[in-house]
């Protein structure tokens, strides 16, 4: 199930929200375990074999998190967190990896191995947030979770489940057994699901029929000029897919009492691949960073060695979106530009006018998004060839059509990309009372149109695909 | 956030939430999508393989999308403001253009190989059937008409992929296989495209040719038939037939893809001879009608092409008693539906075919059978290189 569906809109929230608040405030466990049950039902459908990989994973986690209390020996701890994180790891990697892995070897060696296993959806995600419980337990950073509910809760809560945010441990633990359901709350979770919805469905899902279109033409009729459109509606479409994902999984989560951290913060604004990846899917860079790469050293070593590390995560940073090597080569190109960034560039980037950082950013951020959406590493060399003139295709006025015709899109994903919103409420908190009245009336006004838009163009829709998914 | 703006949003929130499914469920359910032309999903029947893999799951998902309250409305929404406000050239798979719909064409890359191997197919067939109604002392005309995409190719607006090269190479593959097979046929688009304002043979809101161009068409048929077959058949003109607009408005199959928000007054026409003719006609053998222009009943109210003859039937038969007059007997797509209510006219028993529709016989019982003098096989030309029903059916029931 996803959250921008008939399904999820009209038969799960709703009998969610009812079940969840008939229960009195008091009773936090029933809550939690209402929000429990309907989180597995959520993973069931569609997929119901699937939800016991997901208890399994719920199981291990807490059981080897009961090894860890501060009353155990550290070989006892020791041992709880390597095998914890290496089950986690070695149900990430049978379903996720093995196949690539088995390919790899049939093509290197002349082999017929055969390997078929539909990976779990978010797989990626809830292995990543079972290993933040037991490290944060580990490390002392919280107490280790007796209730086995709320460890269940945690890995499954249905808001960030199957695409993230990948919410640490000791961000919710508190939350858990104690937070405040208030109208305020309410109406901010539904403000926020609402732009979500929208990001996804009137940008996200449009522009990616631009992008789809131009990353799956034949390359003997793809110009350049559609080619640089694909990709920019790629650009556009993977931001607010994956940022509109996040908003209504923040924004659910606070209808719930939950305060999850944000996970995007206007990435396209950046005037440096650095300053891109602290801005960008933060809660996986900051979980790689406090995780992997701080405990490896971080930079906190020699300078072949930190440049190891930064090359070690970000390898697995690619590897984690995908197992195939286009997205290793991404998480390596990354790499390559962030050594050369901190190394020297980012004095000379400092320096530079901000128009120069940005379009240096975004120019490398959309070469990135080539290397991530193509098919294969044959693929990126020959969209690359096209990109940059090299295309044998006639014109034949098919970015200008398309252009033309998704103009009014690419404006307000201009727009909805840089921090319009934020700037205007900092300036209206100053402002006198009917000002900031009139905007109020304005947003609302907005949020009903979204709604209202975001469900006709569901309704319309076949085409809904949703990226971070196959995670 | 105001408590007054909290509450404003949170009751607005809630009543869609709560409204919509409620009322959805409440509502009597439909089988059939006029708009959409198709059968909207069922409820879902439990089954454990399909809970298993989660087919169950998706099928629920289908059936409460087809059935969602107001879904018509949000449809008619989605479309209102692509063409409207965002002003797209290109909406619902359908190029909109002033004065014309056109196809909105996916650009791939053609194997010409395969479609060659398709066309070269066919016209063996073709073929076959052709020396069969020879042998029988019959005469055997295959006729190709251009889909309205495809006469109108040149009017897709710069950018927009027209299937020129495609629809070139098929036509030439075409009739130059059936040239090597020595099949009679009739090149409509050449017959059209003789007159510089062929665009009134053709609906600028449907895939299909318009009444006129079904006059035109079975002209072109009797003319062949008079001069080269040596038939002496009597061709009924425009002076010979009553030819006036059908009351009510005409849906086209690409202006119902935009849930009619595309306004347009063009008209079905339907035509009666003068001095009537009197027939009896029966569908697949078992429903008899009076009429030759009727809606079927799923399309409700609106008025689509299947006006004509009532849409596409498997079988049917036409008699009008003048046993002096020949039979001819005509299979083929949707292009025939329009025909058909001119071709009987000139026989005294046409039986018309779809094997899309009709997969109990071949073609050869039915030349069996009825011994026609005529054998037309009709044809859109956006069909030349596809493997269908028409072709792949009619030699095996």
């Amino acid at each position: 199930m996803v959250f921008s569906s008939v399904t999820f809109l009209f038969i799960f929230l709703p009998a969610v929200l009812a079940v969840y608040y008939i229960v009195p405030k008091g009773f936090r466990s029933i809550r939690n375990t209402v929000l429990l049950l309907f989180s597995l039902a959520f993973y069931a459908y569609g997929e119901p074999k699937y939800v016991l990989i997901m208890l399994l994973s719920i199981l291990l986690n807490y059981g080897f998190g009961l090894g860890l209390g501060r009353e155990r020996s550290g070989k006892i701890r020791r041992f709880c967190v390597i095998a914890a994180i290496c089950c986690n790891l070695a149900i990430l990697f049978y379903f996720k990896y093995t196949g690539f892995f088995v390919t790899n070897l049939n093509n290197l060696f002349g082999l017929s191995l055969r390997f078929s296993v539909i990976m779990p959806i978010g797989i990626s995600f809830f292995t990543f947030q079972g290993m933040s419980y037991v490290i944060d337990a580990y490390r002392l950073a919280v107490p280790v979770q007796k209730n086995p509910l709320y460890v269940a809760l945690y890995i499954s809560l249905f808001p960030q489940l199957i695409a993230g945010p990948i919410v640490r441990y000791e961000t919710v633990a508190g939350q858990l057994e104690d937070r405040a359901e208030t109208l305020n709350g309410f109406s901010s979770g539904i403000s926020r699901f609402i732009t979500g919805l929208g990001k996804k469905i009137l940008l996200a899902n449009t522009l990616g029929y631009v992008a789809d279109l131009a990353f799956t033409t034949n390359i003997s009729l793809l110009t350049t000029g559609f080619a640089w459109l694909g990709v920019l509606c790629y650009a556009f479409q993977i931001y607010f897919d994956f940022s509109g994902y996040s908003d209504m999984a923040i924004g659910l989560g606070r209808m719930f009492g939950f305060e999850f951290l944000e996970n995007f913060n206007y990435p396209y604004i950046s005037k440096s691949i650095t300053e891109f990846w602290r801005r960008w899917h933060i809660s996986l860079s900051t979980w790689f960073r406090d995780y992997l790469y701080i405990p490896l050293g971080g930079n906190r070593t020699s300078k072949p060695r930190w440049m190891l590390n930064l090359i070690i995560v970000w390898l697995l940073t690619g590897f984690w979106h995908g197992a195939a090597w286009n997205f290793v080569l991404w998480g390596l190109y990354y790499a390559v530009i962030l050594l050369i960034e901190k190394l020297f560039l980012h004095k000379l980037l400092d320096k530079a006018p901000g128009f120069f950082g940005h379009v240096y950013t975004m120019f490398l951020i959309m070469i990135g998004w080539v290397i991530f959406r193509a098919d294969s590493l044959t693929h990126i060399r020959s969209l690359l060839c096209v990109l940059f003139g090299f295309s044998g295709a006639e014109p034949t006025g098919q970015a200008l059509l398309f252009l033309s015709d998704y103009k009014i899109e690419l404006i307000l994903a201009a727009a909805a990309s840089a921090p319009l919103i934020p700037v205007l409420r900092k300036r209206l908190e100053t402002a006198p009372d009917r000002t900031r009245g009139v905007f109020e009336a304005v947003r609302l006004a907005s949020l009903a149109v979204i709604f209202i838009l975001s469900i006709a163009y569901l309704v319309k829709s076949t085409y809904n695909p949703f990226i971070y998914f196959r995670f | 956030m105001s408590k007054p703006s909290t509450v404003v949003l949170i009751i607005f929130f809630l009543l869609i939430l709560i409204f919509v499914p409620v009322m959805t469920f409440a509502q009597k359910g439909e089988e059939f999508s006029v708009f959409e032309n198709r059968a909207l999903e069922e409820i879902p029947q439990f089954d454990r393989e399909q809970f298993l893999s989660g087919g169950y799951f998706s099928r629920w998902d289908t059936y409460l999308s087809d059935h969602l309250y107001l879904r018509d409305e949000m449809l008619t929404l989605y479309t209102k403001v692509n063409m409207n406000l965002l002003g797209k050239t290109m909406v619902n798979d359908v190029i909109v253009q002033d004065d014309l719909l056109l196809p909105y064409n996916r650009r791939y890359s053609i194997s010409y190989e395969t479609y060659r191997a398709n066309i070269e197919n066919t016209a063996q067939v073709i073929g076959r059937v052709s020396d069969y109604v020879s042998e029988m002392g019959g005469a055997f005309l295959f006729v190709g008409i251009p889909e309205q995409g495809s006469i109108f190719r040149n009017q897709h607006p710069a950018g927009s992929y027209n299937l020129d090269a495609y629809l070139t190479y098929i036509e030439r593959t075409m009739f130059d296989f059936l040239d090597e097979y020595q099949v009679p046929y009739l090149n409509m688009t050449a017959e059209f495209q003789k007159e510089d304002d062929y665009g009134r043979y053709y609906s600028t809101i449907d895939h299909h040719y318009n009444y006129f161009g079904a006059l035109k068409t079975y002209h072109s048929i009797m003319e062949y038939l008079n001069s080269e077959a040596g038939m002496d058949l009597k061709t009924y003109g425009e002076n010979d037939l009553i030819i006036e607009p059908y009351d009510g408005v005409f849906h086209g199959s690409r202006s119902i893809k935009l849930y009619n928000q595309y306004k347009s007054d063009e008209k079905l026409y339907v035509g009666h001879p003068v001095v009537n003719v009197p027939f009896t006609r029966v569908d697949n053998d078992k429903t008899e009608y009076d009429t030759l222009f009727h809606k079927p009943f799923y399309t409700g109210d609106y008025v689509f092409y299947t006006l004509y003859m009532g849409g596409d039937v498997g079988k049917t038969v036409i008699s009008t008693d003048r046993p002096e007059l020949p039979t001819v007997l005509m299979w083929g797509d949707s292009f025939t539906n329009a025909l058909e209510t001119l071709m009987y006219l000139s026989f005294d028993k046409a039986v018309y075919l779809d094997f899309r529709h009709n997969r109990t016989r071949d073609i050869y019982s039915y030349l069996d059978e009825y011994e026609p003098d005529v054998v037309i096989y009709v044809s859109n030309d956006t069909s030349y290189g596809a493997r269908h029903e028409n072709i792949l059916s009619i030699e095996s029931s």
